[in-house]
C-alpha cells in the first residue's frame, strides 16, 4: 500500500486528468475498496458494478478532495460505502424478506494488531469501546455490513424504536468522546 | 450554523449507513442545499472511515479496470453530444450520462443477494473486537475531518432515467387531450423568505450538478424554483414538468428561466399528487414546448421531501 502522501499526490494528478496516475491509484486501492464493498453488498457482480461506479466518481471528483480534511483513503472509502449502501437500500426496499439471510453475515472483521492501527483508528476504537458491549456491536455491524435499522432490529431481536434510540445515543456518545463539533 | 442533536444524529446515521432509502434521499437533498450540513456529514464519514483498516482486502476481477477505463472514456466522449446548441460562453448544461444510466438501471434489477457465497475471508465474531478496543491507546487529537460530497446521484439518476422513458415515449397522448395548466410566472428580485411546512426537491442530474431547487408550500401549493446552474441558452427555455405517480403523463407546470421563479402552476393538483410526483426539467424552445409535451429528455429530476424530517 502506498503512503497517504503518495495517494494525495496521485489524487492531485487524477484531478488534472492524468490517466496513468488514476491507474496507479486504482492499483493501490482496489483490493481494500473491493473488500469494503463486498462486505456490504455481498454479491460479486453487484459489488463489481458498485466498485466500478465508485472509481468513475473518484475520477470525476478527485478535484474535490482536500488533503487537510481527510486521508485520501478515508475520502475514497466514504465514496464507495455511500454507493454500496445506496444500492443495498434500494434493493432492500424491493424485498425485505432478505432478513432471512442476515445470520450468515453477522460478524465483524478480525481485529488488527495494535501496531498496525493508525492513531485515528485507535482513537475511534477507544470511543466505540466506551459503549455498552451490545452498542459496540450495533455500531460496528452497521458500519462494516451496511445494515439498516430494520436489519439491526432483526439481528438484535428487538423493536425498531429501540435500535433508533440506541444508534442515536451511541453516535452522540462517540461524538462527544471524539470531540466532534 | 448550529445544528440540533436531531440533525447531528441524522448526519451521523447517514454516515454510518443505517438510514433507509427515503431518509438517505432526504439527506442527500439537504447536502445540496446546505453546505454546513454537508460538512457535518463528511466529518462523520471521515471519522468513521479508519474502521476500514480492519476489513480484509479482496482482489476485484482483472477486467474491472478495463470496464472503468471504458466508462470514463465514454463519458468524456459523451459530453459534447449532449450540449445544447449554444455558442455563448455559458457553462455547458450537463446531461445524464447514458452509460451511468444503464449501469444504475442494471443495478436495480439485480436479483437478491447471496449472502453466504462471497463472505470475505478472515471474519471473526464481533466479540473479538472487544480486547482490541480495550487495548487501544489514548486517542491523539483527531485531524479535522470534513468535506466532500459523496452523496446523491444514484437516486436522482435513476429517477431521471425513469422519467426519460416516460416523458419521451412516442405514444404520448395527443396534445388535444392534454390540459395545459395556466401559469402565472413572476420574477422575484430577492430570495423568498423561509416559510414553514415546506417541501423541497433538488432537481439534479448528479450530486455535483443540482440544476434547480424546487420548494412547494404544502398549504397553498405555490412553488418556488431557484435556478442554480447557468441561464438557458439563447432561444431556449427551461420548462418544469410534473410527472404524477409511476406512469403518469408529464404536465408542464411552467417555464423557469429566471433565477427565482414563483408560480401557482401546481395549484390545480391535489396535495397527494404534488407530494408523490416526480419533477423534471427539460430544455425547450424559448417560452416552453409549443405542443405542451416535452420535446427532449429531462436533464434534471427529483422528488419532493419534507424539508425537516419528522421523528
Amino acid at each position: 500500500m502506498l503512503t497517504p502522501a503518495q495517494l494525495v499526490w496521485l489524487l492531485a494528478s487524477v484531478a488534472r486528468g492524468d490517466q496513468a496516475a488514476f491507474e496507479a491509484l486504482y492499483e493501490a486501492t482496489r483490493a481494500k475498496l473491493f473488500g469494503v464493498v463486498l462486505r456490504i453488498v455481498r454479491e460479486q457482480t453487484l459489488a463489481e458494478t458498485v466498485l466500478q461506479e465508485a472509481y468513475v466518481k473518484i475520477w470525476n471528483s478527485a478535484g474535490q478532495y482536500s488533503p487537510g480534511e481527510a486521508s485520501p483513503l478515508a475520502w475514497m472509502v466514504a465514496i464507495v460505502r455511500n454507493r454500496a449502501i445506496d444500492v443495498v437500500r434500494k434493493r432492500a426496499d424491493l424485498s425485505l424478506e432478505e432478513a432471512a439471510t442476515f445470520e450468515a453475515a453477522s460478524d465483524t472483521p478480525t481485529p488488527l494488531a495494535r501496531r498496525e492501527m493508525t492513531e485515528e483508528l485507535k482513537a475511534l476504537l477507544e470511543c466505540v469501546g466506551g459503549l455498552e458491549p451490545d452498542r459496540q456491536k450495533l455500531v460496528l455491524l452497521a458500519y462494516y455490513n451496511g445494515w439498516s435499522r430494520e436489519q439491526l432490529a432483526a439481528k438484535f431481536d428487538t423493536q425498531l424504536g429501540n435500535v433508533k434510540t440506541w444508534l442515536r445515543s451511541s453516535l452522540l456518545d462517540i461524538r462527544s468522546c471524539l470531540g466532534l463539533a | 450554523m448550529a445544528y440540533s442533536e436531531d440533525h447531528i444524529a441524522l448526519a451521523a446515521e447517514y454516515a454510518l449507513g443505517t438510514l433507509d432509502a427515503d431518509e438517505r434521499a432526504l439527506v442527500e437533498t439537504m447536502l445540496i442545499v446546505d453546505p454546513g450540513f454537508l460538512a457535518l456529514v463528511e466529518a462523520w464519514e471521515h471519522k468513521l472511515a479508519p474502521l476500514h483498516q480492519m476489513v480484509s482486502s479482496v482482489e476485484p476481477p482483472a477486467d474491472l479496470w478495463d470496464r472503468i477505463k471504458t466508462t470514463i472514456a465514454l463519458s468524456a466522449e459523451q459530453t459534447p453530444v449532449v450540449l445544447p446548441d449554444d455558442k455563448s460562453e455559458e457553462a455547458p448544461v450537463h446531461a445524464i450520462d447514458p452509460v451511468t444510466l444503464e449501469m444504475t438501471s442494471a443495478l436495480n434489477v439485480s436479483s437478491g443477494p447471496d449472502a453466504t457465497s462471497v463472505a470475505p475471508e478472515g471474519m471473526a465474531p464481533a466479540e473479538q473486537i472487544a480486547p482490541v478496543v480495550a487495548a487501544a491507546a489514548k486517542p491523539s487529537s483527531g485531524t479535522g475531518a470534513r468535506i466532500f460530497g459523496t452523496a446523491m446521484s444514484t437516486a436522482a439518476i435513476v429517477l431521471a432515467g425513469v422519467i426519460g422513458l416516460q416523458i419521451y415515449r412516442p405514444a404520448a397522448l395527443p396534445a388535444a387531450l392534454r390540459i395545459k395548466p395556466e401559469i402565472r410566472t413572476v420574477e422575484i428580485k430577492t430570495p423568498p423568505p423561509p416559510v414553514a411546512a415546506q417541501w423541497v426537491a433538488a432537481l439534479q442530474s448528479d450530486a455535483r450538478d443540482p440544476g434547480f431547487v424546487l420548494t412547494v408550500d404544502a398549504a397553498s401549493r405555490r412553488y418556488t424554483v431557484r435556478r442554480i446552474g447557468p441561464p438557458p441558452a439563447a432561444g431556449k427555455s427551461y420548462e418544469l414538468w410534473i410527472v404524477p405517480g409511476k406512469f403518469g403523463e408529464p404536465h408542464s407546470v411552467g417555464v423557469i428561466d429566471s433565477e427565482f421563479t414563483a408560480s401557482d402552476g401546481l395549484a390545480g393538483y391535489d396535495a397527494d399528487t404534488v407530494n408523490n410526483s416526480i419533477y423534471a426539467v427539460t430544455v425547450e424552445a424559448r417560452g416552453g414546448s409549443p405542443s405542451g409535451k416535452p420535446t427532449a429528455q429531462p436533464l434534471w429530476a427529483g422528488k419532493l421531501y419534507e424539508s425537516v424530517p419528522s421523528h
